[in-house]
């Protein structure tokens, strides 16, 4: 059940009826089977498998509630580990893993031909995994108590709005906003309806819109010119930000229709000034998930510089590896790796800020914000090509090939409308940064005759410019 | 006994929709309703008028251009309308097959009061193939629902009822790209080719000798579907014209015995029935890769030149007719 279908609409519409009909003790057992029933329509036997994580979690979480002996907890708490991340790793790497070992024998001299395992990956799982991990984690930090009701942690796990891709909650947000009683709201469901709506638009109407062409050239790189790639990378850097916060967006508005906050995943990543800034504004839920659970215990920044930068570089190539099971996504971390530690050194050991002193801080601004933008396109093109070696064909014709008018598509009205798109797309995201609206916290600051032409704007614009039915790019991870 | 329900009665709905801020949300909720209900007719009203107008369904044209994206690119209704001194009407819609051209005949004769007397209708070796045709041509014709030979038409084909729905009560949802490309041009009156290229043959070699080119077949159904479009075009007294807009000798040599049968089938046509002519002008262009963009569509030269053709050679034809009919 994609969120961008009619079939969810109706799906939300009598889940969000019949939960605020029922009485309050029951409304945490309707949402876990609606959230059952939504995984179910992808893969009903999946659903084992997320039925099998929340059990260990939760008896794991139990333990460590009670174990006070640590080597007991340790070993607890390594069982929720291996099993989660064992699940992950066979579902998603086991194959990557074989064909790995395969090139290397190859590489050697050797020829190996090992059994390839006919294996789907269930919907969602990066996430779900995860999510249930870091409540163990915490559970064993003491930093969340553990949770005594099943059915209240099983949708902590499951719970759909989230479940498929993101974002990844902590216990401490989410699961303690399941034991509170919930009235219907208005302003909720306006303010949800609202984001549900926006995100939708991003999805549906620009993302999958820009997905033809970047499609079409990524299909086929090399019958298309540098100009051609480049345009296609800039799009793409596009349809992943529309694709991804869309569905960020429809997630929060409809868990905020039924009173639940979901921890906001983009804030305006393209206008990030530094890289660090972006990591701080893209995938949120990931990028602190891993600084939590795997930057800070392996010793954070309060050890030497030299493991410090390993620190850094596991982090960034195991979230690489998090995306998927291609060494271009390796790549892809291992490049934002390295913009990282080049960042972090630049600010050690220069005197200060170096724009502002020839030219305006505004200018300056903007300068930094296309740097970082282009940097952060630059490794794009590493996570969208299907190898390492595509990946480099097409940055060295980019380099070397940028003559000449780009290829327009098949249909040219479609990609002159998607340009369109794009700049009202930057245009609002602008009003965005200066505080004129935000569809996540605090009021518009736009008079209501132009809020409402927006809104209808919208709703209209997807009538007449969606492109229906494309699954969400990160269903794929 | 086990309570489920919350405790939700008639006095506290009214309470609740007595408070203010509800009432404040009910009324903008509404006129937010109201906006896009009015921004839709009004929108999708204006965006018909210029799909009407590129379409030449507006006005009572005394010849119709009726096919696929060969008509679309290939013949030039402007040079037409100059030299034949009469309103020509283009409809073509990209991918659009048989039936598809069947249902647009029977469209534009029914919004017609008086129905053009000359019917042009692209033909090629293709004409009865059904596979490597999109199975949703129905879309095509979403923005003429209001029609009630479309609206049967899409009713009965589309793939799911709500697919309907949804396109007869959001107006503007019935127009997608191609349909909004069609208005843009319609709205500025313009109907150019603006394939300037020309075919890359070695390409298409290689395409043909890896055996990546459509079959062509004789499917049944498509051929009942041509012949009830004959005797439909007939029985409202119209000449039919079959129009073979030519594609590259190349590609019509890929199967060179399913392509002659299909020009045999045409030449049959026309003998078979008064009022049917059968032009083929493969023979005269079909060599001149210069008139081609790619192996099945002319460029901008390749149209005006074909149509220069079809001006000479239907000259006769429209003024006999368009005369005989004055004198009436």
């Amino acid at each position: 059940m994609l969120f961008n279908s009619f079939t969810y609409i109706v799906f939300l519409i009598v889940a969000i009826g019949v939960y605020f009909l029922v009485e309050h003790r029951w409304r945490i057992w309707l949402l876990l089977a609606g959230s059952y029933f939504f995984y179910m329509c992808w893969e009903w036997k999946y659903a084992f498998l997320i039925a099998v994580q929340t059990l260990i979690h939760y008896l794991c979480g139990l333990y460590l509630q009670w174990e006070r002996h640590p080597r007991r907890r340790q070993c607890a708490l390594a069982t929720a580990v291996a099993v989660s991340l064992g699940m992950l790793s066979y579902y998603k790497y086991s194959n990557f893993f074989i064909g790995s070992l395969e090139r290397m024998a190859a590489g050697l001299g050797l020829h190996w031909v090992l059994p390839h395992l006919s294996i789907i990956l269930p919907v969602g799982i990066s996430f779900y995994c995860f999510q249930a991990l870091g409540y163990t984690i915490d559970v064993y930090r003491g930093t969340v108590p553990a949770e005594r009701h099943l059915s209240r942690f099983a949708l902590y796990v499951a719970f759909f709005p989230q479940l498929v891709a993101g974002p990844i909650e902590r216990a401490g947000h989410l699961l303690v906003q399941f034991r509170k009683r919930n009235n219907p709201d208005l302003t909720r469901f306006v303010s949800g309806s609202k984001l549900i709506v926006w995100g939708l638009f991003k999805k549906v109407v620009i993302a999958d819109r820009l997905a033809f062409y970047v499609d079409r050239v990524y299909g086929n790189p090399d019958v298309y010119s540098g100009t051609t790639l480049l345009l296609a990378t800039y799009f793409f850097a596009f349809q992943i930000y529309c694709d991804f916060s869309g569905y960020s967006d429809i997630a929060v508005g409809s868990a905020r229709i039924f009173g639940y906050d979901l921890m906001q995943n983009f804030n305006l990543p393209y206008f990030a000034t530094s890289v660090s800034d972006f990591w701080k504004r893209w995938h949120i839920s990931l990028s602190t998930w891993f600084r939590d659970y795997v930057y800070v215990p392996l010793g954070g920044n309060r050890v030497s510089t030299l493991r410090w930068c390993f620190n850094i570089a596991v982090v960034f190539l195991l979230s690489g590896l998090w995306h998927g099971a291609n060494w271009t996504f390796v790549a892809w971390g291992g490049i934002h790796g390295g913009y990282y530690l080049a960042e972090q050194m630049w600010r050690r050991h220069a005197r200060g800020p170096v724009l502002e002193r020839v030219m305006p801080a505004p200018a300056a601004r903007v300068v930094r914000i296309l740097l970082v933008f282009h940097l952060v396109l630059l490794a794009w093109v590493f996570f969208r090509a299907a190898s390492l070696s595509q990946a480099g064909m097409i940055l060295t014709r980019i380099a070397t090939d940028l003559g000449g008018a780009p290829y327009l598509g098949p249909s040219q009205f479609t990609t002159l409308v998607s340009i369109l798109l794009l700049g009202m797309l930057l245009l609002y995201q602008y009003m965005q940064a200066q505080g004129l609206t935000s569809l996540y916290v605090g009021r518009s600051r736009l008079p209501l005759p132009v809020r409402f032409t927006g809104y209808a704007g919208m709703i209209l614009g997807m009538a007449l410019l969606a492109v229906p039915g494309n699954k969400f790019i990160y269903f794929q991870f | 006994m086990i309570s489920i329900f919350a405790d939700i009665s008639v006095a506290k709905i009214r309470g609740a929709l007595r408070e203010r801020h509800v009432r404040t949300y009910a009324i903008k909720a509404l006129a937010l309703a109201g906006i896009c209900l009015l921004m839709d007719r009004a929108v999708s009203t204006v965006f018909r008028a210029a799909l009407d107008h590129y379409h030449g369904l507006d006005t009572p044209a005394r010849v119709l251009l009726v096919g696929h994206s060969h008509t679309e690119l290939g013949l030039d209704k402007c040079l037409l309308e100059q030299a034949l001194g009469v309103p020509v009407a283009k409809y073509a819609l990209d991918g659009a097959n048989t039936l598809d051209r069947y249902v647009m005949i029977q469209h534009y004769f029914s919004e017609q009061a008086n129905p053009p007397e000359l019917v042009i209708y692209d033909v090629d070796a293709h004409t009865f193939t059904t596979n490597g045709l999109s199975s949703n041509s129905y879309a095509l014709f979403f923005p003429y629902l209001d029609n009630p030979v479309v609206d049967k038409y899409v009713r009965e084909h589309a793939h799911a009822s709500s697919e309907y729905l949804v396109r007869k009560l959001v107006r503007l949802s019935r127009f997608g790209d191609t349909r909004i490309n069609a208005v843009v041009r319609g709205l500025t009156s313009n109907w150019s080719n603006y394939k300037y290229g020309t075919l890359d043959v070695e390409r298409l070699r290689s395409t043909i000798s890896r055996g990546l080119v459509r079959p062509i077949a004789f499917d049944q159904e498509n051929i009942a579907i041509f012949e009830k479009t004959i005797a439909f075009v007939r029985s409202r007294g119209a000449t039919l014209v079959l129009l073979y807009i030519p594609t590259f000798r190349l590609y019509n040599d890929a199967e060179p015995g399913a392509y002659a049968q299909a020009i045999q089938m045409f030449e049959n046509y026309a003998r078979r029935h008064e009022g049917v002519v059968f032009l083929d002008y493969n023979r005269e262009y079909a060599d001149h890769v210069e008139l081609f963009y790619d192996p099945v569509h002319l460029n901008l030269k390749g149209r005006q030149i074909v149509t220069e053709t079809l001006i000479r050679d239907i000259d006769g034809v429209v003024r006999g007719r368009f005369a005989s009919s004055a004198a009436h």
